[in-house]
């Protein structure tokens, strides 16, 4: 291909640059990983197939699988019953299951370990009952397992459910015309309509549960996240968590291809004509209540239980006197600004360096758009704790001023979460039409004012979206703000990180529940705006 | 000859490996409104976003008012060229007023000019009162005069329309077609407009250009494009067509259904074997039991009916006719020339 046909034609360089420096700035920590790992001795790959090392491997790909796994069995039927079928309280259930969301891994596993584990709150009951030995362990895969699952499926409801306009009613119809039955149409026909939706949540799950560092390292199973933080805390050879991390992106990558593989070349179409016709409701007859028990049963284990022993280990910290600002020096109102102060000047900062990719990306496909495009999903791939850990390394390197810098851990943030951003900006960009554009040119406005003028004021919600979004995961981040932090600077998550690993559980309750309540604010407009519970499912 | 305004010359594009417009000439001149008739996926908007800057055609030229905007080594940008277009779906700017819309293109005037501008282009579209309105509050006709009040706003050299009427409702689009060639009479701009719709491009235009496969095949006055098509294709686009074997004879052509009128003599020699051209309304039918043609199908139309008339040769012809309570199915007919009516013919070669 020459070089001509490889430059996305047209392309103003206002646009083109800052797109390239935002490209290289999502694949610096790879990068950098990668020099690490080539400048270090060779006999660190020998350390990689160790037996020790293999069984992190092993670790991590039977904890991903199990939990995807896990999460199908949940949120499937839960999808299912909630947009499809006559189960009573359908919009109450699609809200709780939905809640899940706003749990960080970490808190998920306070709560766990809070709940049932030595010291928390059934501990002093089941203990005279079962004895110590009797209470079942949340330490290890079972716990991790239990806990991820019960956070991660609502990852598979949502892609299901955004997806749900691809289920093919006229298919359904003729099928049943044909003399199917309800079940035999469900397995023949709508569930292979939504099968790309549930190849991509689950790959969501899976890179999740691969990249999850807060719930693995408090139930303590040590998989390649736990391995690489230890690596490097421990600190002689900080070349292996180097090593460590590539690997854990080639997992990433390989699970992507899985993914990939999995759903093929196939493509299902259906007919344009009945795209807006509204799902119709199957009646499962006496089967809806069982339905309901078992949302009921998610719901509980998922939302109610959390909740209530949240708010359990508030009131005793209040009672008791256990106070939270006792560990730290900070208050819960210092922590909660710090947290808003990072997640929105990392939401600020990914909005910044997503529009000009999205804006090349639709407008201007071409070779080099797509490298740059590639470039900027490094984040998707490359694990936060992955991410952190180069960038610790080149800020030591660089040194100060950015070593420890709050700048470097916005960039990790806004390295991570790029992706995230970038399809939301990119989505707003494809609902506007190019003929706005090519208007503005032939009414006399250069090509880069044309651009502007006709595409930002149409992507105001667009970006607002993609900062909410940016913000609320931005909250949730762990690995980052450990590893990247300024000295002196916490946040919520650390501060709940810290409380539980030295299982001081009635002080990590408020700033559990502050992340909770603030991360609910732009989770609950997303949520207005995107219409998630009202445009299917409701009577 | 008068200077035209615009000269297109021996323009080319690819697509990929689909030839889009191919060696295409073309011109237009001060004050004409100009059409171009062709099905769709023939190039002809890809021609229009050509004139207007906004494609790159691999090769040819294009002037305008005498100036070069597209050569060898030219190129003006779309900005610069002062080509107003009109999209298809009007493009209107969802989030600016009708009066913020037609003031975008001359914001960098002064504002008296603007005021000016604004005022001259709403009296002419008659926007009046819509000025305060959003695109969305504004029904397709309105959409239509606003987007040409924005593009004239700009005074352009020239004004491209792609498909002006086909998101119209059909119960509209008489009135909006008239309403529209009157503004466009009025500011006298040269128009050129792309349109799949043979009476849409007769019923405005100045002159019709037939455009197949991504070239013009015929530039004429409507009447000529009708009456003298150069070839089957052009034929059949300016309406509807059938085609029988001929032998020339004089001024006259044998068929399976009789001997025909030329409207061209002595253009092939006797005895050459042709193609002979019959329009619906040529011929007319007589039910009569010694006749060699059988009506084999009949489809009402409300105005009209059109037979399928099956010729001894076993060559099918279509008739339009008004009575239709008389003729049916299996009858057999006589066919013969409407008077005056005379018959174009064309090579066998041609396609």
């Amino acid at each position: 291909m020459t070089l001509t046909k490889a430059l996305p034609s047209k392309t103003s360089l206002w646009i083109l640059i800052p797109s390239l420096l935002a490209a290289a700035l999502c694949i610096t920590p790879l990068v950098y990983l990668i020099i690490r790992v080539s400048g270090a001795d060779s006999d660190i790959w020998e350390w990689l197939i160790r037996t020790r090392t293999l069984m992190v491997f092993a670790r991590s790909i039977l904890l991903a699988i199990s939990v995807t796994l896990l999460s199908l069995i949940i949120a499937v039927p839960i999808t299912w019953f909630t947009t499809r079928t006559n189960m009573p309280y359908r919009k109450l259930w699609s809200v709780l299951t939905f809640l899940p969301l706003v749990i960080p891994s970490y808190v998920g596993a306070y709560i766990v370990l809070s709940f049932v584990g030595k010291g928390g709150l059934l501990y002093d009951i089941l203990n005279p009952l079962l004895g110590v030995d009797g209470i079942p362990t949340m330490y290890g895969f079972y716990g991790s397992l239990l806990t991820l699952s019960f956070l991660s499926y609502p990852y598979i409801i949502l892609t299901i459910r955004s997806n749900i306009s691809s289920v093919d009613v006229s298919g359904e119809e003729t099928a049943m015309l044909m003399g199917l039955n309800k079940f035999q149409t469900f397995i023949k026909v709508t569930i292979p309509s939504i099968k790309s939706a549930i190849y991509s949540g689950s790959l969501l799950v899976a890179l999740y549960t691969l990249s999850d560092f807060g719930a693995v390292s408090l139930l303590r199973y040590k998989t390649f996240t736990w391995s690489i933080f230890n690596q490097y805390e421990a600190g002689f050879d900080r070349n292996t968590a180097a090593l460590l991390s590539l690997a854990l992106f080639v997992l990433a990558t390989l699970f992507m291809a899985f993914e990939t593989f999995l759903r093929g070349n196939k493509k299902y179409y259906k007919n344009s004509s009945a795209a807006s016709r509204r799902l119709p409701i199957i009646d499962i007859g006496v089967w809806k209540w069982p339905a309901a028990g078992f949302c009921a049963l998610v719901s509980l284990i998922s939302v109610v239980i959390p909740l209530l022993v949240l708010l359990y280990w508030l009131v005793r910290g209040l009672y008791f006197g256990e106070d939270a600002t006792t560990l730290t020096a900070e208050s819960n109102h210092i922590l909660a600004f710090n947290s808003i102060t990072l997640s929105t000047l990392t939401a600020v900062l990914v909005v910044v360096l997503a529009l000009p990719v999205a804006y090349l990306s639709v407008r201007r496909p071409g070779a080099l758009t797509n490298i740059i495009e590639k470039m900027c999903f490094t984040g998707y791939a490359l694990p936060s704790i992955a991410v952190s850990l180069s960038l610790v390394f080149f800020g030591a390197k660089i040194g100060p001023p950015l070593y420890q810098s709050l700048l470097l851990l916005v960039i990790a943030c806004a390295v991570l979460y790029m992706p995230t951003g970038l399809g939301a900006i990119r989505s707003s960009i494809t609902q506007i039409s190019p003929r706005y554009e090519e208007s503005s040119m032939t009414l006399g406005k250069s090509k880069i004012k044309s651009a502007i003028l006709t595409n930002l004021p149409l992507m105001k919600s667009g970006m607002i979206m993609a900062a909410a979004t940016v913000f609320l995961i931005t909250m949730k981040e762990l690995p980052a703000v450990l590893l990247l932090a300024p000295l002196d600077f916490h946040t919520l998550t650390t501060a709940i990180w810290s409380f539980t690993s030295e299982a001081f559980f009635a002080r990590a309750a408020i700033p559990s529940i502050l992340l909770i309540f603030l991360s609910s604010i732009p989770l609950t407009m997303i949520v207005l705006k995107n219409n998630i519970f009202n445009s299917f499912g409701s009577e | 000859m008068l200077n035209s305004i615009l000269q297109c010359a021996d323009l080319d594009i690819s697509f990929g490996n689909h030839q889009v417009l191919n060696n295409l000439q073309m011109d237009l001149y001060p004050g004409e409104i100009l059409s171009i008739l062709g099905p769709s996926g023939c190039g002809k908007t890809t021609l229009l976003r050509i004139i207007a800057g906004l494609e790159t055609p691999s090769r040819g030229t294009i002037y305008l008012k005498n100036q070069k905007i597209f050569g060898r080594s030219t190129n003006l940008e779309a900005s610069k060229r002062n080509i107003g277009m009109i999209f298809q779906d009007y493009a209107l700017f969802p989030h600016l007023s009708v009066e913020k819309n037609i003031l975008f293109g001359i914001s960098h005037l002064n504002h008296k000019i603007q005021v000016e501008n604004l005022e001259r282009v709403q009296k002419l579209t008659r926007l009046g009162g819509l000025l305060k309105r959003y695109p969305h509050e504004l029904s397709g006709g309105q959409q239509q005069r606003v987007a040409i009040a924005r593009t004239l706003a700009t005074s352009p050299n020239i004004l491209l329309m792609d498909e002006p009427f086909s998101n119209l409702d059909a119960s509209l689009r008489l009135a909006v077609r008239m309403e529209i060639e009157g503004i466009l009479r009025e500011s006298n701009t040269a128009t050129i407009f792309v349109t799949h719709d043979r009476e849409e491009a007769f019923s405005i235009a100045d002159r019709v250009a037939v455009m197949t496969s991504g070239s013009i095949k015929q530039i004429g006055r409507p009447d000529q494009i009708y009456f003298w098509p150069n070839s089957k294709e052009t034929a059949l686009m300016s309406g509807s067509c059938n085609f029988v074997d001929g032998i020339i004879s004089g001024d006259h052509v044998k068929t399976s259904i009789g001997i025909l009128p030329l409207r061209i003599t002595k253009e092939y020699s006797d005895n050459e074997k042709v193609q002979v051209a019959i329009r619906h309304t040529d011929l007319s039918m007589e039910p009569t039991p010694s006749g060699e043609n059988t009506v084999i199908k009949k489809d009402f139309r409300g105005d009209e009916t059109i037979f399928w008339v099956e010729t001894a040769e076993k060559e099918l012809i279509q008739c339009k006719h008004k009575i239709h309570t008389t003729l049916f199915p299996g009858l057999k007919v006589n066919l013969s020339p409407v008077q005056y009516t005379k018959f174009n013919v064309f090579s066998v070669e041609d396609k």
